[in-house]
């Protein structure tokens, strides 16, 4: 048997990566390309513009880390809400499923964002370099002064395109006008300058030249995706029954006469691919689903005066004349989990509680004795999640043994933390040992209202009274 | 890209990936600020210095981690010496 190390680890010839011709997507207009560009530019726009937005006076969508504070809109999450991030994940993770089941790699071809920065910077690239047969010719062409100028401007417009992203997802973290004014000054923050050269730099290498390397090799999601596939999924497939067989002809020939099918092996398919692969080889794992190669060919059907559809979204089910099944168990069992879990993230986020506090019992000395009886300290931790200042009232409701020494009213800022010394006494001298201690914690309109446990230590039964225990 | 690029992506690329969760769900629940108050009272250390190095301190770990992995694997051996030990 060979071991396992050789099984994982073959030859450089044989390992998963192969070095691979650059590929060099034609352009495409279509049907599928402009839904892409609607997509390009909704997404894009929300991450772009997003930043600049206000609401009620502060940046709108701000992942404020040196606060550790997150702003969506009107909703605030604070670190204790980190449940509720990671159930949003576990959302978003489950729409993946429910979405790959019912209609294939639809992310992929339209809202990843590596498919969507990857547009921008073959738009670029196209600006600058021309066509697809323009580029290859520049590339294989010697280096003259229209090469070098071609190049250097499609790379100054990759780098400030990378830096303003780069820019943009900083602002995402720290209030970005703030950012804006201090880059204008030139007196960025090191770690913020560090962080938008670290995400600017990524762009420009994931967009403008991993590119679709990222999906084929770095993508852990093409490698599972399959598991959620099933033959009512929808797929990108070339119809080879009606394709084959394939051959060149003139547009007015008679293909019945010829002995062939629909497809006239134009290869439009395998050029405008941005993975490179062939779809009349069948579904592959490369295939992002983006459906250039719908549009292409489609185009050429049209110039053939021949039908739609040779490459199409259908399913296996369908290619093999069956009807399809949207409604089957496992888009259901996916699309009532996904329902539920949203419902249930939408009733916990509006019904998250407006005041949190905790007591902390003083870490060097459990108790105290003094002249009026055993005094204990805490400090008590007060968060006030809501958008004004409280006015917030101590109280012990069901304990007649203990006291709160000193004030028991507290003014605590809108969305901060105070922390607060307590102290508590027993009025009975006879109490003996550890007890339970429910505090209540109430603003003083009434509307907003926490509570806490926490323990009162006294003496116990064995110890002299007068040497307080110390530990 | 080259194949010894491929071989340092494949390691340092899920290194990263995992390294973002450690540090997404370690400082939800920790305070960079309070763990440096307990573990280095003399330094005064922001809370974007904390989160930075925590991300590449995890980063560190995940990364030495993955490269174990790739080496026991024997993906850095020369040539001669990698696999083809059917004889």
């Amino acid at each position: 048997m060979k071991p396992l190390a050789h099984l994982l680890a073959p030859n450089a010839g044989d390992t998963l990566y192969a070095a691979q011709p650059k590929v060099y997507p034609r352009e495409i207009d279509g049907r599928y390309a402009r839904l892409r560009l609607a997509a390009v530019f909704v997404l894009l726009g929300i991450f772009y513009l997003f930043p600049w937005l206000s609401w009620n006076g502060h940046q709108a969508v701000l992942f404020d880390l040196p606060a550790r504070k997150f702003h969506v809109f009107g909703l605030t999450f604070w670190p204790q809400d980190f449940f509720w991030l990671a159930w949003l994940l576990i959302v978003a993770g489950l729409s993946l499923f429910f979405f790959t089941a019912l209609a294939g790699r639809l992310w992929c071809g339209y809202a990843c964002p590596q498919t969507v920065w990857t547009e921008v910077f073959l738009w670029i690239e196209r600006v600058c370099e021309g066509r697809r047969n323009q580029r290859i010719k520049l590339d294989a062409g010697p280096w003259t002064r229209e090469k070098v100028m071609r190049k250097s401007i499609k790379q100054a417009l990759w780098v400030i395109f990378s830096l303003w992203t780069g820019v943009t997802f900083v602002g995402f973290f720290t209030p970005i006008r703030d950012l804006a004014r201090a880059i204008a000054d030139g007196t960025p923050g090191g770690w913020e300058t560090f962080w938008i050269l670290f995400y600017g730099f990524a762009t420009y290498g994931n967009a403008g030249y991993l590119r679709e390397q990222v999906c084929k090799y770095m993508c852990p999601y093409a490698r599972f995706q399959s598991a959620m596939f099933d033959r009512d999924t929808l797929i990108i497939s070339y119809d080879a029954a009606r394709g084959e067989p394939r051959g060149a002809r003139r547009k007015d020939a008679d293909r019945a006469a010829l002995g062939l099918g629909d497809c006239i092996d134009c290869a439009a398919c395998v050029q405008v691919c941005p993975t490179g692969i062939d779809i009349r080889d069948g579904l592959q794992i490369e295939c992002i689903a983006c459906a250039s190669c719908i549009d292409a060919c489609d185009a050429v059907m049209d110039k053939m005066r021949y039908p739609r559809g040779l490459i199409r979204y259908t399913t296996e089910n369908m290619l093999a004349g069956r009807p399809r099944r949207v409604l089957r168990p496992r888009t259901l069992i996916y699309g009532g989990l996904l329902g539920a879990m949203l419902a249930t993230f939408a009733w916990g986020v509006s019904h998250r509680a407006a005041l949190i506090v905790e007591a902390l019992h003083d870490r060097n000395a459990l108790f105290r004795e003094t002249a009026a009886g055993v005094e204990n300290s805490y400090t008590l931790k007060l968060v006030n999640k809501t958008e004004r200042p409280l006015r917030l009232r101590i109280a012990l409701p069901d304990e007649s043994r203990l006291t709160i020494v000193g004030r028991s009213a507290v003014e605590v800022a809108a969305g901060r933390v105070a922390s607060v010394p307590l102290t508590l006494r027993a009025t009975d001298r006879t109490m003996r040992g550890r007890q339970p201690v429910a505090l209540d914690v109430r603003s003083d309109d009434g509307a907003v209202e926490a509570g806490t446990r926490t323990e009162f230590f006294a003496p116990s039964e064995h110890e002299q009274t007068h040497e307080p225990e110390r530990q | 890209m080259s194949a010894a690029a491929w071989r340092w992506g494949a390691v340092a690329w899920p290194s990263f990936f995992a390294a973002g969760v450690a540090t997404m769900v370690f400082f939800a629940l920790v305070d960079p600020v309070e763990l440096a108050a307990i573990a280095w009272p003399h330094l005064a250390l922001s809370r974007e210095l904390g989160y930075s190095l925590g991300f590449f301190g995890f980063w560190a770990c995940t990364f030495g981690s993955s490269l174990f992995s790739a080496l026991l694997l024997g993906h850095f051996l020369p040539p001669r010496r990698r696999g083809d030990d059917a004889t």
